[in-house]
C-alpha cells in the first residue's frame, strides 16, 4: 500500500516501516512492538505472500463522522492493532465514514508493512465502480489498494473485469469478492468456479458454519484465499456464551477468553487466511489478538469447540 | 426473498452507527447551529405562550416557520450532519424538503385563512408543543449529554412532534400534507428504537396514537346535542 499522505514527502508508509523495521534491529523500536508476541501468519494461497492471520473490520465500529473524541478514540484501537502485529483492515464505501477515520488514523500512525488495505466496490456500472474505488484511495490517503472486492456481488461481472484491468496495471494486488451472514453462497461458489480469485470474504463461526459444506473446501481447491467475517456473529456470540465458563480444553490451546475461543476456532480452519473481527475498544482489540498467538486447535479439537458450543 | 427475511431478522445489518455516534452527529450539529437551535425554541415558547393566552394564532405564519425549519431539517441536519454517518440520510433530506414544500403550500393556500387553537382538540396540541419543547431538556436530565440531544424543531423527533402539535391545533388540519413526516417518523421511531433511545420511540408511538384519535373526537363531539 503506498501512500499519498506522508509525512515525509517521497517516502511511503511502507518505506518509513522498512525503516522501524531496521531501528528495531537496532533494538531501537518502540518497546510495545518489540515486546508484541508473533502473529499466526497465513500464505495467500495466490502469491505466496504471508500475511497475519488477524485482521480488523471497520463495519459500524469505524463510522463515527467527524466527531474528534470519536476518531481519536478509533486512533487508538488502530495503534493497538498494528502494534499487536494485525495485518488486514478492510473496510467498505458502504461503511459510511469508516474509510475517512481509517484515513485519519493511518495519516497519525507509522503502518506496519505486514498491513493490508481492503475495500470492496459497491455500485452499479463501470465508470460508478471505478469513481468509488478512486474515491476510497482517496479517502484511505492511499495511491494504491492492496486487496479490493465487489461488495455483496453488486454488479461482479463488470466490476471483476475492471479489477483483473487494476490487477495488471498494478493498482491493486489482489481481486476478491464478499458476501455475508450466509447469503447467496450459490451465486458466490459459481463465480469461485468461473473467475479467477486471489480472496473470497464471507462469514464464518463457530455457531454459523454454513459455509463448510461447499465454500471452504472450493476456496481451498481453487487455491483461493479467505478472509472470514463476522467471526463474532455481529457480537451475538458473546451474548449468547459469555456468561458460561470457557470449557476445561481451552488451556491446551492457551485461551483465557471467549474471544480468543471464537477467533482461534476460525484461524485454525486450514482454508482461512485471515479473520476481520471489529471492535470500538482497545481492550478488546487486545483480547482479539491475542487469538493469533500460543497453539491453534486441531481437528479434533475444533469439533470438541463445536460440541460445547453446542451443548450451551 | 430469504435475502429480505434475513436482513429482517437482523436488525443490526439495518443500522450501521451507534447511539454513541448518533449522539456524537447531534452534539457536532447543535455546536455548529446553536442559533437556529435557540431561535426554533423561542419560536416553539412563544407560540405555546400565546395559546395558553387564549389566542388564536394565524396558521400561516406558525407554517410557514415549520416548513423552514422542515428545510432547514432537510438540508443542514439530514443532509451535512446525519449524512456523514448514515446513507439514507439523503433520502431522509429530501423527504424532509418535502415535507417543507407541503407545509409551504398550505401556508399560501388554505392556511391563509386557518387559525390555530381553540379547536376541540387544542389541550392535546397544546400539551404535544409544550413535550416538543421539554423533550431535549427532558432527556438531558435524565442522563443524556446536554449538548448531545435533539432540542425544539431542529431535530427529527422534536419537530415531527412539533408538527404533530399543530396539526392537532389546526382547524380543518391538511392531514394528508403531513405524509413525509409521517413517513420520517416511522423511521426515526425504528431507528431510535434500535438504537435503544426508548423514549424517542415511545413518543413517536404516542404521538400517532393521539393523531389517529383526532377524527374520533371530533366525531364525537359532533354527536353532542347542542344547547337550545
Amino acid at each position: 500500500m503506498k501512500c499519498v499522505t506522508e509525512p515525509h514527502a517521497g517516502i511511503t508508509r511502507r518505506g518509513l516501516m522498512r525503516l522501524a523495521g531496521s531501528a528495531m534491529l537496532a533494538g531501537v523500536a518502540p518497546r510495545s512492538w518489540a515486546r508484541a508476541p508473533a502473529l499466526l501468519q497465513r500464505t495467500v494461497p495466490s502469491s505466496g505472500e504471508s500475511i497475519p492471520s488477524l485482521g480488523m473490520g471497520t463495519w459500524i465500529t469505524f463510522n463515527v463522522g467527524n466527531s474528534m473524541p470519536l476518531r481519536l478514540q478509533r486512533l487508538d484501537v488502530m495503534r493497538a492493532f498494528l502494534e499487536l502485529g494485525g495485518g488486514m483492515i478492510d473496510s467498505s464505501p458502504m461503511y459510511g465514514s469508516a474509510q475517512d477515520v481509517i484515513g485519519f488514523c493511518l495519516g497519525r500512525l507509522e503502518a506496519p508493512s505486514a498491513m493490508l488495505s481492503a475495500t470492496k466496490v459497491w455500485t452499479r456500472g463501470r465508470d460508478d465502480g471505478i469513481a468509488q474505488m478512486e474515491r476510497s484511495m482517496r479517502r484511505w490517503g492511499v495511491d494504491t489498494i492492496d486487496v479490493m472486492q465487489v461488495h455483496n456481488l453488486v454488479d461482479w461481472r463488470t466490476h471483476l473485469d475492471t479489477l483483473a484491468d487494476w490487477k495488471a496495471a498494478g493498482r491493486i494486488r489482489y481481486v476478491g469478492i464478499t458476501t455475508s451472514h450466509g447469503m447467496r453462497h450459490d451465486a458466490f461458489e459459481d463465480i469461485m468456479r468461473s473467475r479467477h480469485l486471489d480472496f473470497v470474504q464471507f462469514t464464518y463461526n463457530v455457531l454459523d458454519r454454513r459455509a463448510e459444506a461447499r465454500l471452504l473446501p472450493l476456496a481451498a481447491d481453487r487455491g483461493i484465499g479467505v478472509i472470514v467475517n463476522r467471526p463474532f456473529q455481529g457480537g451475538r456470540l458473546f451474548d449468547k456464551l459469555a456468561h458460561r465458563p470457557l470449557p476445561d480444553f481451552a488451556g491446551e490451546i492457551d485461551c483465557e477468553t471467549w474471544a480468543a475461543f471464537f477467533l482461534k476456532f476460525v484461524i485454525s480452519h486450514p482454508a482461512v487466511t485471515c479473520a476481520i473481527p471489529a471492535t470500538s475498544r482497545v481492550d478488546h482489540m487486545g483480547e482479539n489478538m491475542r487469538a493469533g498467538v500460543g497453539r491453534q486447535p486441531d481437528a479434533p479439537l475444533r469439533r470438541r469447540m463445536v460440541d460445547y458450543v453446542s451443548t450451551l | 426473498m430469504s435475502a429480505w427475511l434475513d436482513l429482517l431478522a437482523d436488525p443490526e445489518r439495518l443500522l450501521m452507527f451507534t447511539a454513541e455516534v448518533y449522539r456524537a452527529v447531534l452534539a457536532g450539529y447543535n455546536r455548529a447551529a446553536f442559533v437556529v437551535v435557540a431561535v426554533a425554541a423561542l419560536s416553539g415558547v412563544a407560540l405555546s405562550i400565546a395559546l395558553l393566552r387564549g389566542c388564536r394564532v394565524p396558521a400561516a405564519v406558525v407554517y410557514v416557520v415549520l416548513a423552514a425549519l422542515w428545510f432547514w431539517l432537510g438540508g443542514v441536519f439530514h443532509a451535512v450532519h446525519f449524512a456523514q454517518v448514515n446513507l439514507a440520510a439523503p433520502w431522509q433530506a429530501v423527504g424532509a424538503l418535502a415535507q417543507g414544500v407541503l407545509l409551504s403550500w398550505f401556508a399560501f393556500t388554505r392556511g391563509r385563512r386557518a387559525k390555530i387553537g381553540g379547536t376541540v382538540c387544542a389541550t392535546g396540541g397544546l400539551a404535544w408543543l409544550v413535550a416538543a419543547l421539554l423533550f431535549g431538556p427532558a432527556m438531558a436530565l435524565a442522563g443524556t449529554p446536554w449538548d448531545a440531544v435533539g432540542y425544539f424543531g431542529t431535530a427529527p423527533h422534536t419537530l415531527g412532534f412539533a408538527t404533530g402539535a399543530v396539526l392537532i391545533l389546526t382547524q380543518r388540519a391538511p392531514w394528508w400534507h403531513a405524509l413525509p413526516a409521517g413517513v420520517l417518523g416511522i423511521v426515526d421511531a425504528g431507528t431510535a428504537a434500535m438504537l435503544g433511545e426508548r423514549a424517542i420511540a415511545v413518543a413517536w408511538l404516542l404521538l400517532a396514537l393521539t393523531l389517529a384519535s383526532v377524527p374520533w373526537c371530533r366525531r364525537r363531539r359532533s354527536r353532542l346535542p347542542t344547547a337550545s
